[in-house]
């Protein structure tokens, strides 16, 4: 069982890792709106943040976010570098966004099979 | 929807848009009068007595990137699909609470789910907003979490570490667990 007493151990740890962190201010968003829940951005955002927690990459932020407008794509997963520049992600499951981590995240090649442009020349 | 914790989800990201700082959540079974409730209460900015009355409307919405609104009108459907029923009562200015009473043993009745990982993709994704969740079974046993306490243990490490996220998601699925079974 889980108890609030591990929040003490995850605080010490946090707060040595803190001290130590790099920005990368690389950030990641999840499209979480009725289209995207419905169409599985839940587990799509537990994925992303396990596998980063896996891989000990404490610089990446994963957060939801509304519709980004294009529901018939969901779940949709938004990569966004320090410039502002993104990739978007699209019809995501808990596989791919662990292919995104790997490959994208860790080792700066972006997916192309799973972008928006792919999905668009279909 | 697969399950009534990812409505949930749909329903707290409202209170989230509202500009709610503090969101609770009760979940209540009651075997004897064979109920689920699910109540939802944040102090966000409410609605106007005219949107509110068209709040169930598929064709109503704040929202500018669709003219299409479906959370509370699937939540609704979830619902009433059981023979229960959900209330939205809201002040402009105070709040918005929305009550839904599904009947538990109705074969219609989605399963509850996993509430750990709605409320923790929450918390961490708004950190500066307060959550509250709390799980009662009619027979005295009440848990849950509230992320006032959490921020206080936690002293200044912020909610959106990813060791948190899983943390709270599991201790959440575990006390959704130990006090309302595998409803």
């Amino acid at each position: 069982m889980k108890s609030l007493a591990e929040l003490e151990q995850i605080k010490l740890k946090a707060q040595t890792d803190m001290a130590a962190r790099n920005k990368s201010g690389k950030r990641i968003v999840v499209g979480m709106a009725t289209c995207g829940i419905a169409a599985g951005a839940r587990p799509v955002m537990a994925a992303l943040v396990e596998e980063l927690h896996t891989r000990g990459i404490n610089d990446v932020s994963v957060t939801m976010t509304g519709c980004l407008g294009l529901c018939r794509l969901e779940p949709l997963v938004e990569v966004i570098e320090e410039d502002g520049s993104k990739v978007t992600y699209v019809h995501m499951d808990a596989n791919k966004a662990r292919r995104i981590i790997a490959e994208h995240i860790v080792n700066g090649q972006v997916c192309k099979d799973l972008t928006i442009s792919a999905e668009e020349v279909k | 929807m697969r399950d009534l914790s990812l409505h949930l989800l749909d329903i707290l990201t409202n209170s989230v848009s509202a500009g709610a700082s503090r969101i609770a959540v009760s979940i209540r079974v009651n075997e004897q009068e064979d109920s689920l409730i699910i109540r939802i209460s944040d102090n966000g900015k409410g609605m106007a007595p005219d949107f509110l009355k068209k709040v169930t409307d598929p064709f109503s919405t704040t929202r500018t990137t669709r003219k299409v609104g479906m959370g509370l009108p699937l939540f609704k459907e979830a619902c009433e699909i059981t023979g229960g029923s959900m209330t939205v009562a809201s002040t402009v200015g105070v709040g918005t609470d929305v009550t839904a009473r599904f009947v538990l043993s109705s074969i219609d009745r989605l399963p509850l789910g996993n509430t750990g990982e709605t409320l923790s993709g929450l918390i961490s994704s708004y950190p500066d907003r307060d959550f509250v969740i709390t799980f009662s079974n009619g027979q005295g046993d009440d848990s849950g979490l509230d992320t006032m306490d959490l921020r206080e243990r936690l002293g200044g490490v912020p909610l959106s570490e990813p060791d948190v996220y899983i943390f709270v998601r599991d201790y959440i699925f575990e006390q959704q667990k130990q006090i309302l079974g595998g409803i």
